[in-house]
Formats: structure tokens, sequence, C-alpha cells
């Protein structure tokens, strides 16, 4: 029996479409869809990108909505695309902890997982990356609108720090 | 050029003006103005070109700001024009004058410019309150009244390469056209001329007498052949003596030229080593706020900076994890409660009886042997000798956690990342202040490499470039010359001293001859004559030594001034004769039976002595007043001074001339609270101002400074600001 975890990394989740150019390819190398797309943090600094790959922009996005308690309807199938899954996001502990805010922010009963069969538990760690992925489009939404505001706000190399310092946390 | 709008207004006083400006912010163009407006001209900055000037006519646009260029629509006009003010002193006998040179094109299209070839010059002269412009044809002699061409040279000079032009240390000429220019010493020329034809008139009076003498015909006629021979001979010699010495003084002024160069080549590989210094330091800043922006960026995933923020979630897992751990503990104790409870129940033999080797017999064998009856597999009797088994197999877990380690995992991962978490902060505080304090180092070396670039561009535009290898080769050959043609000189002037005195004998003889041959008076005559022509020479000479010495004893007046201070080894300056009126000036050594060591000393020394002399050439003319009339404007004179000797040269300016004008950098320091800006050193202004208002000497400070954002690299938005800093 797969724990709800051994399900949830094995999913790929979608990234909003529309936040492609604006926000990913702004933000993160283009062309780093997968691990073949894997950059130094030389070559990310030196073409002023933030993130390596578009995982990392994706979490970030992801805890940005997170702390601003800021989550989106996002109709993965229609609006989005998919891209690396979680297992190989790194660094693990990072996929684990938004994996564990998905429990907790899904107020997920614990105990009732133990009594779920297998479809039952796919089912639920289908739903947490799908909260996962609202969470992302509500941080995605966050720094486009920003960018709209300054198109110069993530020029600076500590922008992104200073950016989610900013964003008010959820009450 | 940089001086865009027409507030660039400066405002001397009598007494010491200095303006100080760093490198790039327009001083040499401030000095071009004064160029501009007597000489129609500026000093041309390309290294390679040793004229040294430039016209209106090939300058043209190149004289007006680029950022008014820039600022020009199609069909506007844009004008460059500099106006100087001169004000009648109270004290002497002058009039004001306003002059004004401007240079005028238009934008007939997108980068196509009308551009004239003159520039026009208008002179106002002023009458009791107000400028009414003279007629055209004055200019001329307007400009040449309020400052002499011949004196012009000696008191406007721009940096090393000015200085050197106005006095070689290898060239006799200099100091020649010094005295030519500054004296009446050229009217014993004529004396001389005048002499020489009275005596040659008078000797052939008496050489014609001769030939019609009685006696001693044939001992004449040979001792006259042979003083023509003789002074034939000289003639021949004081030739060769002639082309000897151009040929020496050729490559006496071409060692010196490399004097200058190889001095020029040491500063330029010590700038451009400190260049190549500051750029590796350059480099290695900006490595590390690359790597800093790296690592900070890296952190940010690493350090779980990113997780800032959501500590919440983390205490709210907690509490979820800790009531399933409470819910699984909880179905555990009832599950364990129940099986107690089923143990109590227990109405068969206890666990362990019998001994599980039997009980697997009994299975095998399908008997009890316990009450000795048939267990058939399937039959009720079977199973319950198999109940009796379980104890032996693993207990069933019959309370479900499958996520139990799973959620664990999680827990444990949470109170990993809580470090992180709680510190980011604090961590992303101190990472942003260190790099900060690394842009803050990375902007101080750009500032300096670009300061320094600029002196290498001064040091280029005042001494040319520079082929090291090339210069020592042609050193060396020129070196072999000095010594060849000296010994060519000392040789020839040996022969020619023995014809002389052969002719002397011949001379000495025919005028024995002569007597009661010839009337005495041809005799006496063309003896006068000759020691007139001797005589005339000998107090041109004199003249010339006695000026001479009044110009060293000068020259030494302001050298002493200008080094005293400093506490180092100078020397003294010593004119030597190198030919008939040609004068080369040496620093000697007293304490060493005054040897030359002018080569030995350093550019400053040799500057200072060279600023002295040129200070000299002025004062020593007291009775033309000089200082009193015309204003020193130096651009850049004291470059290779320290503090201390540029202080006791503005002093000494200060104190020779009743106006001078000194462009300068020395004086600015970087200012910390501005990026790539300077700020004057106050404290070493006021006490310049408090010594010469000791003296009675006024001073007046300005600063050419370039408001804040604008950079050099773009000169098309390049404006100045004229600051007073002391009044």
């Amino acid at each position: 029996m797969n724990t709800i975890l051994e399900r949830f990394i094995r999913k790929e989740p979608h990234f909003p479409t529309m936040y492609e150019e604006s926000v990913m390819k702004r933000l993160s190398l283009k062309g780093a869809y997968d691990q073949g797309g894997v950059r130094s943090e030389e070559e990310t600094f030196s073409v002023g990108k933030f993130f390596n790959r578009y995982y990392e922009c994706f979490m970030f996005a992801a805890l940005v909505g997170i702390k601003a308690g800021y989550e989106l309807p996002f109709d993965r199938a229609q609006e989005g695309k998919k891209f690396l899954p979680v297992s190989d996001w790194k660094p693990k502990r990072l996929a684990d902890y938004l994996f564990m805010s998905m429990l907790t922010l899904s107020d997920t009963d614990l105990a009732a997982l133990d009594e779920l069969d297998e479809k039952q538990i796919d089912d639920k760690a289908f739903d947490l990356i799908k909260l996962l992925e609202r969470y992302a489009y509500g941080g995605f939404d966050l720094i486009d609108k920003e960018l709209k505001e300054n198109q110069h706000s993530f020029d600076d190399p500590f922008s992104i720090a200073l950016f989610l310092k900013n964003v008010k946390p959820a009450a | 050029m940089c001086y865009y709008g027409d507030n660039n207004v400066l405002e001397f006083t009598k007494g010491l003006n200095i303006v100080l400006g760093a490198n790039g912010y327009g001083k040499s163009k401030l000095y071009d103005a004064f160029q501009w407006v007597f000489n129609d001209q500026v000093t041309n900055s390309d290294p390679n070109n040793k004229a040294g000037y430039k016209r209106t006519s090939s300058l043209k646009r190149e004289l007006i700001s680029e950022k008014a260029l820039a600022e020009a629509n199609v069909g506007d006009a844009v004008e460059c024009k500099v106006v100087i003010e001169i004000l009648r002193s109270a004290d002497a006998n002058s009039e004001s004058y306003r002059i004004a040179r401007a240079y005028t094109c238009k934008k007939t299209a997108e980068d196509i410019w009308a551009e004239p070839n003159e520039s026009k010059l208008s002179i106002y002269r002023k009458d009791i309150l107000h400028y009414t412009p003279i007629s055209e044809h004055e200019n001329g002699g307007v400009l040449e009244r309020l400052l002499p061409t011949e004196v012009r040279p000696y008191v406007w000079f721009q940096g090393e390469r000015g200085i050197n032009a106005l006095i070689d240390t290898s060239s006799e000429e200099s100091l020649k056209n010094v005295i030519k220019r500054l004296s009446d010493i050229t009217q014993w020329n004529d004396y001389i001329v005048v002499a020489q034809k009275a005596f040659e008139t008078a000797k052939n009076a008496f050489d014609l007498q001769m030939r019609t003498a009685k006696r001693h015909g044939e001992r004449i006629a040979k001792l006259q052949t042979e003083e023509a021979e003789l002074e034939r001979e000289i003639a021949k010699y004081d030739r060769l003596i002639e082309e000897y010495k151009r040929n020496l003084k050729a490559a006496q002024d071409k060692s010196e030229q490399f004097d200058v160069q190889i001095e020029n080549a040491r500063n330029m590989k010590k700038l451009q080593s400190e260049e190549e210094h500051l750029s590796r330091q350059l480099r290695d800043v900006i490595g590390n706020i690359d790597k800093a922006y790296q690592n900070f960026n890296k952190k940010m995933f690493s350090n779980y900076w990113v997780l800032s923020g959501t500590d919440q979630l983390m205490s709210n897992f907690d509490k979820k994890f800790t009531a399933y751990n409470e819910s699984v503990a909880m179905r555990r104790a009832q599950e364990n409660l129940r099986r107690q409870a089923e143990e109590q129940l227990q109405t068969r033999l206890p666990d362990g009886v019998p001994e599980p080797i039997h009980i697997q017999k009994m299975i095998e064998i399908e008997h009890c042997l316990v009450c000795d009856r048939p267990a058939k597999e399937g039959t009720k009797e079977h199973d319950a000798i198999s109940s009796l088994l379980p104890k032996l197999k693993p207990q069933e877990e019959t309370v479900k956690s499958w996520q139990y380690q799973m959620l664990n995992d999680l827990y444990h991962n949470n109170m990993a990342v809580r470090d992180g978490v709680s510190n980011a902060q604090d961590e992303i505080r101190e990472e942003i202040k260190e790099i900060t304090l690394n842009q803050s180092r990375m902007q101080q070396l750009k500032d300096e490499l670009d300061a320094k670039e600029l002196e290498i561009q001064e040091q280029l535009r005042l001494g040319g470039s520079s082929n090291p290898t090339g210069i020592i080769d042609s050193w060396r050959i020129t070196t072999a010359d000095i010594v060849k043609y000296n010994a060519d000189i000392v040789r020839d002037e040996a022969i020619r001293e023995g014809k002389v005195k052969q002719l002397k004998n011949v001379q000495s003889e025919l005028g024995q001859l002569s007597k009661g041959e010839i009337p005495e008076s041809y005799t006496i005559k063309r003896d006068i004559f000759n020691d007139l022509h001797a005589l005339t020479i000998r107090v041109k000479d004199a003249k010339y030594k006695e000026l001479i010495l009044i110009l060293e004893s000068k020259a030494n007046e302001h050298f002493q001034k200008i080094n005293c201070e400093t506490g180092a080894f100078y020397g003294k300056i010593r004119f030597i004769e190198i030919s008939e009126g040609g004068y080369r000036p040496i620093i000697i050594d007293p304490g060493k039976n005054d040897s030359d060591i002018t080569g030995s000393l350093n550019t400053s020394t040799v500057s200072a002595m060279k600023l002295s002399i040129i200070m000299a050439i002025v004062s020593a003319n007291a009775n033309r007043s000089y200082t009193q009339f015309y204003p020193l404007i130096a651009d850049a004179p004291v470059s290779d001074f320290d503090p201390v000797k540029t202080k006791a040269f503005l002093l000494e300016s200060a104190e020779t001339f009743t106006q001078s004008i000194i462009i300068m950098k020395e004086g600015l320091v970087r200012d910390e609270h501005r990026q790539q800006r300077y700020r004057p050193e106050m404290d070493k202004l006021n006490e310049l101002n408090n010594e010469l208002n000791a003296k009675n000497v006024p001073l007046k400070v300005f600063q050419i400074d370039m408001p804040d954002g604008i950079s050099n690299e773009n000169r098309s938005e390049i404006t100045i600001d004229i600051k007073k800093i002391l009044n």
C-alpha cells in the first residue's frame, strides 16, 4: 500500500499557461521543463534570472500563495501545462514541506487516511496536487500584478526575497 | 565641449585664483577658452599631434557643447561663445575691454550641419559707462597690447608639454630666444656688424697699400697670400665647427626628448600598473558580489528562507499529527483492551501449553494427543488445535496506521527546516549587508579606475605615447653621436686655434714690414677697427652674461621658495654656456663641486626648475612690469608636485604675479557622499587662504563640478556647474 505522499510526488502539477511568459520565463531559465535543462547557479545569475528550473519558480509561487492565503480556481486541463513531477523537485525537504502544507491547509483528517483504499488514497493525493496548483496560481497572480505595476520589480538580485517578505500573510 | 548653457561665469580677482577640476571635468577646456579668444585656436589633445594646436577652421562644431548639439532641432543654430572682460585696474593707466569670440553653426537636416570656417571676434572698449565696439581693424592691435605675443607663452602655458616646449633643458635656443625676446640685446648684433664692416674696409685699404710697397715686396706678397690662405682655412674650420655644433645640438635636443619620453613611459607604466592593480581588485570584488548573489538565491531554497512567513502551517501540522498520534494510540489501546478481554475469557489451555512443537505434530497427524481423538483437517477439532498456534505467528495488526511513518517523517522534516525559517530574516539581512558593503567597495574601485583612466588620458595628452624599446635604442645611438660630435669639435677647435696663431704671426710680420712703407694711418685704422670689432663682441657677451646671471638669480629665488618647504634635496639652477650666446639650464649640487645632477633628479624637481625659470623670465623683466600687467594662466602646472610643493608654488605665483589663474586637480578628493564626484579639501584651502591673507593677497577658489547622475561616458549629457568655494 502506497502512502499518500508516494502518490502525491508521482503527480505532475500544472502551472497556469497564462503566466508562462510573464512570470515563469521572466524569472526562470527558458527550456527548464525537465532535468535536461539544469543550469548552474552561475548561468542562472548571469542571465539575470532567479530560478534554475521552472519547478523552483512554481514552488516560489506556491509559497507566495500559501503565505498570502490566496488561492485561485484553476482549470488545469484548460488553463494549465504540466511539468516535472514533484518527485524530481529539489531540495526534497521543500517538496515534503509543500505536501505537509497541503495536508494542513486542506484540513485532511489524518486518521481517516489510514482507512482509505488505494484508489481513494490516489484521489486524495490528486486533490492535494490541485490545491497546490490553486495556491501557485494565487502566487503567480500576485507576482504578475507586481510586475505589471513596475516592470523592474525583479531586476534587483534581492528582489524575490524582498517580495516574499512584503507578501502580506494570511490573517 | 562640456560647457553648456550660458551660466558658466568665472569672476577672477586680483591675486590668486584657483580653479579646481578633476580629470575630465573641463579644466583644459577652460584654458582653451582663453587661448581661443586670443589666438583662435585650442590645444590639440590628440597625443600623436606634436604641433599642439587646432584652429577654429579644423575644429568647427567640435567647439560646441555636445549636449547643445544633441538638443538642437533641424533649423536651429547653436553657438559657442567665450567672453573675457578685462577691467581697468585702479592703479594703472589702462582701459577696460570686453573681448568676445563666437562660433555658430546651424543644423540643416538630421546629422547635417552648416559649419563656417571662421569664428567671429568682437572687441568692445568701455567708455565711461558702456562698452562700445571698436572697429575690426583695431582688433589685432588691442589683443597685442593686452597681451603681447612675445610674452604670451611665458604667462599662459599648459601642463608639462607646455612647460617643456618653453624651457628645453638641452637646447641653447630656448634661453637664447628668451633673452632675445625679453631684452634689448639684439641691438648689440647691429654694433658688431657695423664694427666688422669698418674693420674690413680698413683692412682692404691697408692690404691695397701694402701691395705697392717698394721694399720686401716679395715677402709681403707671400705673407698676404699666406694670410688669405689662413683666413680661408679658419673660415673652413669655423664652418666645420659650426656644423658639428649644429649636429651636437640636434643630438642633445633629441637626447633631452628621450629623457622626457623615458620619463613619460615610466609614468605611463606606473599608471598602467596601478590601473591593472585596481582592475584586478575590481574583478575580485565583482566576482565576490556575483558569487554572493548566486549563493543568495541558492540559499533561498537550501536554507529554507523561501518558507519564511509560513511558520503557522508547521504548528498546525504538529497539532494535527499529535491528534493523529493520539488517535492511533487510542485505537491501539482499545485493541489491546479487546485482546486482553478476549484472553481473560480464554477457557482452554493457557498460551504455550502444549508446546508448539507438539501442536504442530498434532496438526500434521490430524489427531489430538491431549484427549486422544482424531482431529481431521476441516473439522472443528482440527481448527481448535490450530487456534492454539497464533501466538507463534506475528500478531496481526488490527489497527491500521499506513501513513504513520510518512506523517512522522513530515513531522521531523518540519523540525529540520524550522531553524532555517525562523532565522531567515536575520540571515537575509546579514547577507544583503555584506553584499551592499561589497557593492560600495566596487563603486569606489570603479571611481578610482575611472580617475586612473583619466590620468592615463591626461598623461597621453601631456606626454604623448611611448614605445620604450624603440626609445632606448634611439637613445643609445644619439648618446654615441653626442660623444663623436664633441670629439670632432675639440679636435677642429684645436686645429683652428693653431691657424689663428699662425694668422696673428703673419699679420704681426705684415705690420712690421708696413712701417715706413705705407702711411701709418692705414695701419692704425685697421688696428682700431679690429679692436672695436672685438670690443663690441665682448660687450655684447658681457651684457648677455649679465642678463643670464639676473635670470639665473631670479630663477633660483623662485626655485628655492618652491622647494625649500619639502625638506628634500633640490640643488641650484645654473645656466651653462654651451656655445656663443647659447645657454642650457642645469641643476647643480653645490655639495659635489657643482656637478650637473639634472639627469638624476625626479621629474618634480625638473618641473620646479622649469617653472622657476618661466617665472624668472617674467619677473626678471622688472622694468617692463610684465608681472603687473599680465596674468599668469596655467593649466595643470603642478601635476608632478606633492601637496607641500603645490602649496609653495601657489604662494610663489601669488607673490610674483599681480593676478594668477591656476587650473588644477590637486586639492580635490573623492566625495564620500556622492557617486563618482569630488569635493575640495577645505582645510588645505583655508590654510592657504590664511597664509595669503597675511601677505595681503586675495584668494578666490572655484570648483568645476558635474551634477549628480551625469557620466562622462555620455558626452551628449555633459553639463558642468561652476561653484565658488572660497572668495
